[in-house]
C-alpha cells in the first residue's frame, strides 16, 4: 500500500484518535451547561431586559438558541465524524480476529497471553485430544481441531465472540438516534390546535410564515372536563372526548375517544396530545333571586353583564370560584339596590348561612354555571421516532454487552513427549480478566483430572 | 408501625453501621467487618420494608391516590439512598471489600438524613403528567444509575485518600483499604454498572416525554444535564482505553461525573426551572 501524503495521514490519525473522542465529549458536556443557565428562545427585548449590554454578545454567539447554533452543531458533527472514523478504522481488525481466529497458538501469540498452564499425561496425543474435546464442549465451547506446523494437535475454542461488537453496536445506535432526529426535523412537524367544545377543525393553524396544514379529516371536541382530587385544588385528570370525522361521517372506533395526559390519540400518522385547556367564552351564570316581596325570579348572565330586577335594582356577576369553603361553587355578585346602594353578595350552589348576605335585600342562589371550554392539543407527526427508539434499545443492549460480556478464547496444544504427551493450555478474555482467571484455573483442573483418569484407565489396561 | 418510623429506624441502623465500618478501619479489625455488613443488611431490610409500607399506606388514603413512592423529592431521595446501599451490597457480595462501605454508607446516610430533616413526607396525589407506568421505569433506572455513580465517587475518594497516604507513608500497607489497583478497577466497574442504567433512564424519560407531551427531547435543563452526565461518563469510559487515564485522573473524572449527577438530580430542580419542577417539592 503506498504511503499516504503526510497531511492526510495526520488528519486521519486526528479524526480516529480516542483523545479527540474524550475531548469532544468533555467539550460537549461543558458547552451544554450554557444553554441550561441562559434561558433559550426568548425575544431580543427579553434578553436586553435580562442581560443589558451583554445581550448583543450573547445573541451574536447564538447562545439564545445554542443547541441549534452552528458551533454546537459543528461540535456534534465532529463527534459523529470521530465516532464513524474510529469505528471504521478498528472494525476490520476486530472482524478478522473474530471470523478468522488464530487456530494455532504460535510463539508470539503465546507470549501475549496471560493465562497459561501445562499438563502432562501418559497417553498418546490422539487419545488426549479425543478425551479432551467432549470435555471442552461440555464445560467451555466446542473446539476446532487442527494440526500445527510441527504436527502437534491444536484445539481452539471460543465463546461469546459477538461480545467484541458491543462497542460498535453502541456507536451504530448513536448514529440511528441522530438519523432519527434528522428525519424528524426534515419530514416531521409539530403544531398546536385548540378546539372549542362542539366544534370541528379540519386544519392546523399556520406556523410563522407558512400556510395552514390541512388535516384531511375533521376532528371534533365533544367535551372537555377537569376533575380534581377530593377536597383539594390539585387536578386529577384533564379529559377531552374527541371524534374523528371523515367525509361528514364519524369514523368507527374513533368516536368520543377519551384523550388524557399520557394517553394520546393517534390517527393517520398524526398524534394528538392533551396539552392545555381554557374557557372559550365567559361562563353563563344561572341565578335564582328571591325579591324582598317574596317573589322568585330566575335569570342568567355573564360576568360584567348588568341584570336588571323588577324593583329597579340590578345584579352583576363579578367573580366565581368552583369551591367556596365547603359549599361548592359560588359567585361573587355586586348588588345595586333600587335606592342606589352598592353591596357585595354571594350566590352559592348551596344554602348559605343567613349572616353572609344580611345586607342584601335579595336572597340569591346559584343554580348552575354553563362553562364552554376549549381543549388545547399538541399535534405531531414524528416519522423519526421509531428509529430513535431502535437506537435507544441498541444503545442500552450494546453498552450492557460491551461491559458485561467477554469474548473468551482457549488454545490447547498437544505434543508428544517421552512418557506420553504434554498439553499446553493458554487462554485470553477481552475483558474482566480476574473472572476469567477463575474459569481458566477450574478448566485446567478438570482437564488434568480427565487426563489423570485416562492415565489410570491406561495403567489398569496395561496391568 | 408507620413507614415514617421505619425510615427513622433504617437511618439509625445505617448510622450504627457507619460507626462500625469506621471502627473496622481504625482498629484494623476484620472480624468487626462482618458485624458491620450484617448491620448494613438490617438497615437495608428496614429501608425496603419502609418503602413497601409507604406504598401500601398511599393506597389506604381516601380518594384513590395510591401510587409508587417515587413521585417527589422526598421519595426520590429515599429511593436514591436505597439504591446506593443495594449497589454496595451487590458489590460486597461479589468482591468482599468491607472497607469500601466506610466510604459508601455515609452517602446513603446523608441522603436519608436530608430526607428526614428537609423533605416533605406527605403522600400527595399524582398530577396528570405523572400518572403513567413510565414513572416507575424512568425513576428506577435513573436512580440505579445515580447510585452506581455514587459508589464510583466513594471509591474514587478512597483511591485519592489511599494514594495520598501511601505517598507520605509508604510503609503503612495493612490499612484494610483495598489496593490502588482494586480501587481503580472498582471505580471502573461501578461506572460500567451505572452507564447502561443512565442510558436506559434517559431513554425511558424520552419515551415518556414523547408519550405525554409529544416530544422526546426538548433541551429542557433536566434533559440537558442528564446528557451532560452521560457525556462525562462516556468520556470516562473512552479515556480508560487511552494510555495514562486510569488511577488518579480516572478518580477525579469519576468525582466530577458524580458532582454533575448531583447537580442533574438536585441542582436543576432547586436552582433552574423546567419540566421536572414537581421534583422540587
Amino acid at each position: 500500500m503506498p504511503a499516504k501524503p503526510r497531511p492526510l495521514r495526520i488528519l486521519r490519525d486526528f479524526l480516529c484518535s480516542l483523545k479527540l473522542t474524550v475531548a469532544t465529549l468533555l467539550l460537549l458536556a461543558a458547552t451544554s451547561i450554557l444553554g441550561t443557565v441562559i434561558p433559550q428562545n426568548l425575544s431580543s427585548l427579553q434578553y436586553r431586559q435580562h442581560y443589558g449590554d451583554k445581550a448583543q454578545l450573547l445573541q451574536g454567539l447564538h447562545l439564545d438558541d445554542m443547541y441549534h447554533s452552528v458551533w454546537f452543531l459543528a461540535l456534534s458533527g465532529l463527534f459523529v465524524i470521530n465516532l464513524v472514523a474510529c469505528s471504521l478504522r478498528r472494525l476490520p481488525a476486530v472482524w478478522r480476529s473474530v471470523s478468522r481466529p488464530p487456530l494455532v497458538a504460535d510463539g508470539a501469540l503465546l507470549r501475549s497471553l496471560s493465562h497459561k498452564a501445562t499438563l502432562q499425561a501418559a497417553c498418546s496425543v490422539d487419545e488426549a485430544a479425543i478425551r479432551l474435546q467432549p470435555l471442552l464442549r461440555r464445560r467451555f465451547a466446542g473446539p476446532r481441531r487442527t494440526i500445527g506446523p510441527e504436527q502437534e494437535v491444536c484445539l481452539f475454542a471460543e465463546r461469546r465472540r459477538y461480545a467484541r461488537f458491543g462497542a460498535y453496536v453502541t456507536h451504530l445506535a448513536i448514529l440511528f438516534i441522530i438519523l432519527g432526529a434528522l428525519i424528524g426535523s426534515w419530514f416531521g412537524f409539530d403544531s398546536f390546535v385548540s378546539i372549542v367544545e362542539g366544534d370541528t377543525v379540519t386544519q392546523l393553524p399556520a406556523s410563522e410564515g407558512q400556510a395552514p396544514v390541512e388535516l384531511g379529516f375533521g376532528l371534533r371536541c365533544d367535551d372537555f372536563s377537569v376533575s380534581y382530587y377530593e377536597g383539594s385544588a390539585r387536578p386529577r385528570e384533564y379529559r377531552s372526548l374527541l371524534t374523528v370525522i371523515e367525509e361528514g361521517q364519524e369514523v368507527a372506533g374513533y368516536t368520543r375517544v377519551p384523550v388524557v395526559v399520557n394517553r394520546p390519540l393517534q390517527y393517520r400518522g398524526l398524534t394528538f396530545y392533551q396539552s392545555s385547556y381554557g374557557l372559550a367564552q365567559m361562563p353563563l351564570f344561572h341565578l335564582q333571586v328571591r325579591m324582598p316581596d317574596g317573589a322568585e325570579v330566575q335569570m342568567a348572565g355573564r360576568p360584567g353583564q348588568l341584570l336588571p330586577l323588577a324593583d329597579g335594582g340590578s345584579l352583576q356577576v363579578v367573580d366565581y370560584t368552583p369551591a367556596f369553603r365547603d359549599l361548592g361553587g359560588a359567585a361573587l355578585i355586586e348588588v345595586l339596590t333600587a335606592d342606589g346602594q352598592r353591596l357585595p353578595a354571594i350566590a352559592a350552589m348551596q344554602e348559605l348561612p343567613v349572616d353572609e348576605n344580611h345586607a342584601s335585600p335579595y336572597r340569591l342562589q346559584l343554580l348552575r354555571v354553563d362553562e364552554r371550554y376549549y381543549t388545547g392539543l399538541q399535534v405531531t407527526r414524528a416519522p423519526g421516532v421509531p428509529l430513535v427508539w431502535l437506537g435507544c434499545l441498541l444503545l442500552v443492549l450494546g453498552s450492557l454487552g460491551a461491559f458485561s460480556l467477554a469474548h473468551q478464547r482457549l488454545w490447547l496444544t498437544i505434543r508428544p513427549t517421552a512418557g506420553g504427551c504434554e498439553v499446553q493450555m493458554a487462554g485470553s478474555s477481552h475483558r474482566n480478566r480476574p473472572a476469567f482467571a477463575g474459569t481458566f484455573d477450574r478448566l485446567g483442573q478438570e482437564l488434568a483430572a480427565e487426563l489423570e483418569a485416562n492415565n489410570h484407565s491406561a495403567k489398569e489396561d496395561r496391568s | 408501625m408507620s413507614s415514617a418510623q421505619l425510615f427513622n429506624l433504617a437511618t439509625a441502623v445505617y448510622f450504627v453501621a457507619m460507626v462500625l465500618l469506621a471502627l473496622v478501619l481504625l482498629l484494623r479489625n476484620r472480624r468487626l467487618g462482618s458485624l458491620a455488613i450484617v448491620t448494613v443488611w438490617c438497615g437495608f431490610v428496614a429501608h425496603s420494608a419502609a418503602i413497601g409500607l409507604r406504598w401500601l399506606e398511599s393506597y389506604r388514603l381516601p380518594g384513590a391516590i395510591g401510587h409508587v413512592p417515587l413521585s417527589n423529592l422526598y421519595e426520590s431521595v429515599i429511593f436514591f439512598a436505597w439504591s446506593i446501599v443495594l449497589i454496595y451490597l451487590i458489590i460486597d457480595l461479589r468482591l468482599r471489600q468491607r472497607a469500601v462501605g466506610a466510604f459508601v454508607v455515609p452517602f446513603a446516610l446523608l441522603a436519608m438524613c436530608w430526607a428526614q430533616l428537609r423533605g416533605n413526607d406527605a403522600i400527595e396525589p399524582l398530577v396528570p403528567a405523572l400518572q403513567s407506568n413510565w414513572l416507575t421505569y424512568h425513576v428506577v433506572t435513573c436512580f440505579l444509575g445515580y447510585a452506581a455513580f455514587a459508589v464510583g465517587c466513594a471509591v474514587s475518594i478512597m483511591y485519592l485518600v489511599k494514594g495520598a497516604r501511601s505517598a507520605s507513608k509508604p510503609a503503612d500497607t495493612d490499612d484494610l483499604l483495598p489496593s490502588l489497583e482494586v480501587l481503580d478497577a472498582l471505580n471502573y466497574k461501578a461506572i460500567m454498572i451505572g452507564f447502561p442504567f443512565l442510558t436506559l433512564g434517559i431513554g425511558t424519560g424520552a419515551a415518556w416525554a414523547n408519550y405525554a407531551w409529544g416530544t422526546y427531547w426538548s433541551w429542557d435543563p433536566k434533559e440537558t444535564w442528564s446528557l451532560i452526565v452521560w457525556f462525562i461518563y462516556a468520556a470516562f469510559l473512552h479515556a480508560r482505553l487511552t494510555r495514562g487515564w486510569s488511577g488518579r485522573r480516572a478518580a477525579w473524572l469519576s468525582i466530577l461525573g458524580f458532582v454533575a449527577t448531583l447537580f442533574c438530580y438536585l441542582g436543576v430542580n432547586l436552582l433552574l426551572s423546567g419540566l421536572h419542577s414537581y421534583g422540587g417539592g
